[in-house]
């Protein structure tokens, strides 16, 4: 496709002025940083109370390797983030399927439905904390109607987790929805009609129709939430700040604690460094699924 | 393709629409320069910093001074005035300060004390720092430097409610059950018993009469990020343990007996707070009082004063006594650890000139007055203020609840001076909170905490 | 890829609701045929098929909505609720009171609002230039070190914002700009440029290759290409590009809350500030900038919905 590089001829030079500010403001703002993570990493820094970093002999690396607060971080990291992607998975392919069936109003209930993604996640870890909030939020008072159990929603470690869930779940479902709304389209509709003759029921067309035909947008989707659920910043903030006790304390609010709490820039980057490898791993491995997702959507 | 003028018209629409924006906007920010110096100040979204803010800018309109306030949660100011002051931002003129901040902020030489400013005779007879009432602004001193302009002290005190424990059916009951009169608890055994005794659900009776609302034996604010361990230190010194280390060994002792049996009794307490404890700090922890649904509350004297005793926001109007905390080891009769509130002028200030004098100017006698006219519950830290006839009559809940205090003769802890204090503590408060939501148990919090803090002082180069 | 996506040419022209003709012999929507629609078999019993299907549309629309509504309209609820009643969760109805917008407005906490407009325009505008021009290079030239700059532009995207903060804190700190608007745009223009070339890439997909590729048979420069032919095409990518750019910088949280102390506070952080007050009830006050944070979002959504979605399905399978 395209163009050949030779029929540019002197278009050369207006071609390095079209691409390099991108390239070089890339690497200077975002690539940049990533690399001086990787080498503070290696360093004693203590912003408050040292003058400058200084080489420590790989010290962080050993400490991260015995750190009991940081495996539990990345645990409860790997549980939030395959919970919630399960439960945006299920709520998003229900979603993306009544909107394939063609309902009224169906753009605008799309755009609705999209709100929670393109709002603040700042927004939305309030509206979602105040709501299980025990003086003006309207769960715990719809569990005191109902005359049920009243845990201390944001106070209790199963329950701090739950509320985050649901409120992860509430912003993100929507994009699982989209891609998966946009697979479904993408199916042939002569495939349904096929069926339909042979006489198969609704659920059996689900799962022999239209599963195999988006099984790889939904590995896509679920790999992208896994990612981006696994490294949870900005509600925890607002909600929980990582309590009660560390029940909540999520992988990069271990990492905001050290670097701006504790002001251990070197030891915060080390973790930064372990995280940016894991993820460069599932990023490969995300790619590959999502090469095999495209190929099987567009056959 | 697209259908292409529809969206040109709504994209130039949108381009006009922004554009017109930024217009007026630069216009009406470059309109509003005057030649008026403007002091920025770093606090919390406290009444009486938002009262400070108000009266500043009364008392420095002469002067030519105007005060823009930048509001930040409690905890975070300490950060951010930490990592601004190291990141180089000129930005700010004051920067709110607690005493448990006094010795990182100064260590980190993100605030000026107030002696360097007290070279001429006129300065120190601006801050006039014999008038400072010692026992309250002790906290604020680090290294025989006086790090803030004191604003106000806040003693932790009981708030209880006089009906409900004047009353004689409750009185009978109470005798029956524990085998001793009702009464404000002078002991933390009487405390838990009380609290417990108080505790009701909807349905039962108060005072003889039917409760529509569950009631609670206690009323505390436990959020975390220091609102938590601010209400349980003064339990942990009751039981006569150290502030998580012991200064003279250097040896964290987060762990120890006496911190197990405080970690213990708290969590025991818990059980008779309202629900939701763990995530209201002192205002909306008042709230439940000032609705009538807590028997007692444990707080910093001004957050009662400002909620209980105001009409519009309390249906306990004159039914609240104060009290001293209660006591635990005899040796330290009614512990509580001194808390104390000041305003710090940043290191890096554009304005160091005018920044001292605006604040001697709004802390002085009479300044200090002003405040108390926009925030009647402060509680203040000069002698003068205190013997001022005038605060007397008009404030006497403050004078009385104060009284109380200084004649009790408390015990008063200071927080050791350790820069990583606020370090050292949210370790602790995290291992509090673990234990008090059953995360983990009591001794395993603490050993995690002791161990972290062993930790920290081992990198700090405390000990080996 | 994507290219039949929902927001794509043929979705307006899908099958209307049944209510239109339940009667008709040949199904609901057989008088209009469309591409993709899904034609529904002739029935003997058509009336309560269609009936069905409207009750079961109704009832999903009612989940879909119950599922998505709830937190804004108790948002929107504690913003107008009297002080009063707030914490009494029993009173539903009452007489809204917009004192708190007032407050807002004469407080001066429209400030940070306006520092997040500012710079989020302007750092999606930046976006937009560096963006665009280095999308079309992407889009219609093959050369060597394509594939090379491309992924090394594109693999920024994979860096969440904690893991990048604390050098650029410390490269504005050398440069002096810490607590400046400035600083927010320089970084809000870098923050979305991987983004805005994969979601200006596949738009630009969509564009005839024959006649860029003509124009430079006779002749043309690339950027007489560009300005004439490219740019007039690109429109619905730029303006998809745009809001999506615009959206994501003004609900960043993070870098504003490290990066700014002052005078570039923006609205998400100002949140922040609300969180904790200690003395006073801030949840209506909070729920009143929440609010206002949400308002240029639901205005994006009702009038670009289509660029939205598919934007943001192009955008979120950015590769």
């Amino acid at each position: 496709m395209g163009m050949k590089w030779a029929a540019l001829g002197s278009g050369r030079v207006y071609f390095w002025i079209m691409t390099v500010p991108a390239v070089v403001y890339v690497v200077a703002w975002r690539l940049g940083p990533a690399v001086y993570t990787l080498w503070l990493g290696l360093n004693q820094y203590n912003i408050v109370y040292d003058a400058a970093p200084r080489w420590n002999h790989f010290a962080n690396y050993t400490l991260l390797l015995r750190d009991g607060a940081l495996r539990q971080s990345i645990g409860l990291s790997g549980e939030f983030a395959v919970i919630a992607t399960a439960a945006e998975v299920v709520i998003g392919l229900g979603a993306a399927w009544f909107l394939d069936t063609d309902p009224p109003g169906r753009n605008l209930l799309l755009g609705v439905f999209l709100l929670p993604m393109i709002m603040a996640p700042v927004v939305v870890g309030t509206a979602w904390g105040t709501l299980f909030d025990r003086t003006v939020g309207y769960i715990p008072y719809a569990l005191q109607l109902l005359h049920l159990p009243q845990p201390q929603w944001l106070a209790t470690p199963g329950t701090a987790m739950f509320a985050l869930l649901i409120a992860d779940a509430w912003e993100w479902a929507p994009l699982v929805a989209l891609l998966l709304f946009a697979a479904l389209q993408a199916i042939p509709r002569e495939h349904f009609e096929a069926a339909r003759v042979d006489g198969a029921s609704g659920w059996q067309l689900f799962r022999r129709i239209i599963l195999p035909q988006i099984t790889g947008m939904i590995l896509v989707a679920a790999g992208l939430r896994l990612m981006d659920a696994f490294l949870e910043l900005d509600k925890v903030i607002i909600m929980t700040g990582g309590g009660p006790g560390s029940s909540t304390q999520f992988v990069s609010m271990f990492v905001y604690k050290q670097a701006f709490q504790f002001y251990e820039l070197g030891y915060a980057s080390a973790v930064i460094t372990l995280l940016l490898a894991a993820l460069g791993v599932a990023y490969w491995l995300y790619l590959r699924s999502y090469g095999r997702a495209l190929g099987a959507a567009n056959p | 393709m697209w259908r292409q003028p529809r969206y040109r018209v709504v994209a130039t629409a949108l381009a006009i629409v922004l554009a017109s924006l930024l217009v007026t906007g630069t216009v009406s920010q470059t309109s509003r320069a005057q030649n008026m110096t403007t002091l920025t100040f770093l606090g919390p979204d406290f009444d009486e910093w938002v009262a400070f803010v108000k009266v500043a800018n009364e008392i420095g309109k002469p002067m030519g001074i105007q005060l823009k306030p930048e509001y930040l949660p409690w905890d975070n100011v300490f950060q951010k005035a930490l990592i601004d002051s190291k990141s180089g931002v000129r930005t700010w003129d004051y920067v709110y300060i607690y005493n448990t901040w006094v010795p990182g902020l100064s260590a980190a030489k993100a605030v000026i004390p107030i002696d360097d400013f007290l070279s001429s005779p006129g300065a120190t007879e601006a801050v006039q720092p014999k008038d400072f009432i010692s026992l309250t602004t002790q906290g604020l001193q680090f290294n025989g430097k006086l790090w803030a302009m004191p604003m106000l002290a806040a003693p932790y005190m009981m708030g209880y409610r006089t009906d409900v424990f004047a009353d004689p059916t409750e009185k009978k009951a109470f005798q029956a059950k524990y085998g001793y009169a009702l009464g404000v608890p002078q002991t933390y055994k009487q405390l838990m018993d009380t609290a417990q005794f108080f505790t009701r659900k909807a349905g039962q009776t108060l005072m003889g009469k039917p409760l529509d609302q569950d009631f609670y034996g206690l009323v505390m604010a436990n959020k975390s990020g220091g609102f938590m361990f601010h209400r349980f230190e003064h339990i942990l010194v009751a039981f006569g343990a150290d502030l998580i280390y012991d200064p003279k060994t250097m040896q964290p002792t987060a762990n120890s007996p006496q911190s197990l049996a405080a970690v213990k009794y708290y969590v025991g307490l818990h059980k008779y707070m309202q629900p939701g404890t763990e995530t209201v700090t002192g205002g909306g922890a008042e709230r439940v009082m000032a609705a009538g649904r807590g028997a007692i509350a444990m707080d910093a004297l001004d957050n009662m004063l400002s909620v209980l005793p105001v009409a519009k926001l309390s249906k306990v109007v004159g039914k609240i006594g104060y009290a001293m905390l209660p006591t635990q080891v005899p040796s330290r009769p009614h512990a509580n650890v001194a808390d104390a509130n000041g305003l710090a002028i940043y290191a890096l200030t554009q304005h160091r000139a005018e920044a001292f004098k605006l604040a001697t100017a709004v802390l002085s006698t009479q300044g200090t007055k002003q405040v108390m006219k926009e925030y009647p519950a402060l509680i203040p830290m000069r002698a003068s203020v205190i013997r001022d006839p005038e605060v007397r009559t008009n404030y006497g809940n403050v004078f009385n609840a104060m009284n109380t205090f200084l004649n009790g003769k408390p015990y008063t802890a200071f927080i050791p001076p350790l820069k990583e204090w606020v370090q050292a503590q949210d370790l602790y408060e995290q291992a509090l909170s673990a234990a008090m939501s059953g995360q983990q148990t009591p001794e395993d919090a603490l050993s995690g905490a002791q161990a972290k803090v062993t930790d920290l002082f081992k990198r700090q180069g405390y000990i080996k | 890829m994507m290219r039949s996506g929902p927001a794509g040419p043929a979705a307006p022209a899908r099958p209307s609701p049944p209510e239109a003709g339940p009667r008709s012999p040949h199904g609901p929507t057989a008088a209009r045929p469309a591409p993709l629609k899904r034609p529904v078999r002739p029935r003997r019993r058509a009336a309560p098929a269609a009936v069905r299907r409207r009750r079961w549309h109704l009832a999903g629309i009612a989940a879909l909505l119950a599922w998505t509504l709830p937190p804004f309209l108790y948002l929107v609820m504690l913003s107008v609720k009297p002080e009063r009643i707030l914490i009494d969760r029993s009173q539903f109805l009452f007489w809204p009171t917009f004192e708190r917008y007032h407050d807002f407005v004469a407080s001066g906490l429209g400030a940070p609002i306006w520092t997040s407009l500012v710079t989020s325009t302007l750092g999606s505008l930046g976006t937009l230039v560096l963006a665009g021009l280095a999308a079309m290079t992407f889009s219609f030239l093959e050369f060597r070190a394509k594939t090379v700059l491309f992924l090394l532009i594109l693999l920024p995207r994979m860096f969440p914002p904690v893991t990048t903060v604390i050098p650029i804190q410390l490269m504005l700190k050398s440069m002096g700009l810490i607590d400046t608007k400035t600083a927010l745009v320089i970084l809000f223009i870098g923050f979305e440029i991987p983004l805005a070339i994969w979601v200006l890439h596949t738009f630009l997909a969509d564009v005839p290759r024959e006649l860029a590729e003509s124009a430079a048979m006779d002749g043309a420069s690339l950027p007489a290409i560009v300005l004439r032919i490219l740019l007039p095409l690109a429109g619905p990518g730029l303006l998809a590009a745009f809001i999506l750019c615009f959206i994501f910088n003004w609900n960043e949280f993070l870098f504003p809350l490290i990066v700014t102390s002052f005078n570039a506070r923006t609205g998400s952080v100002a949140m922040m500030s609300f969180t904790a007050g200690y003395k006073k009830l801030q949840w209506g006050a909070l729920a009143t900038l929440g609010v206002i944070m949400t308002i240029p979002v639901v205005l994006f959504v009702l009038a670009f919905r289509q660029s939205l979605v598919r934007g943001f399905t192009a955008g979120a399978l950015k590769g």
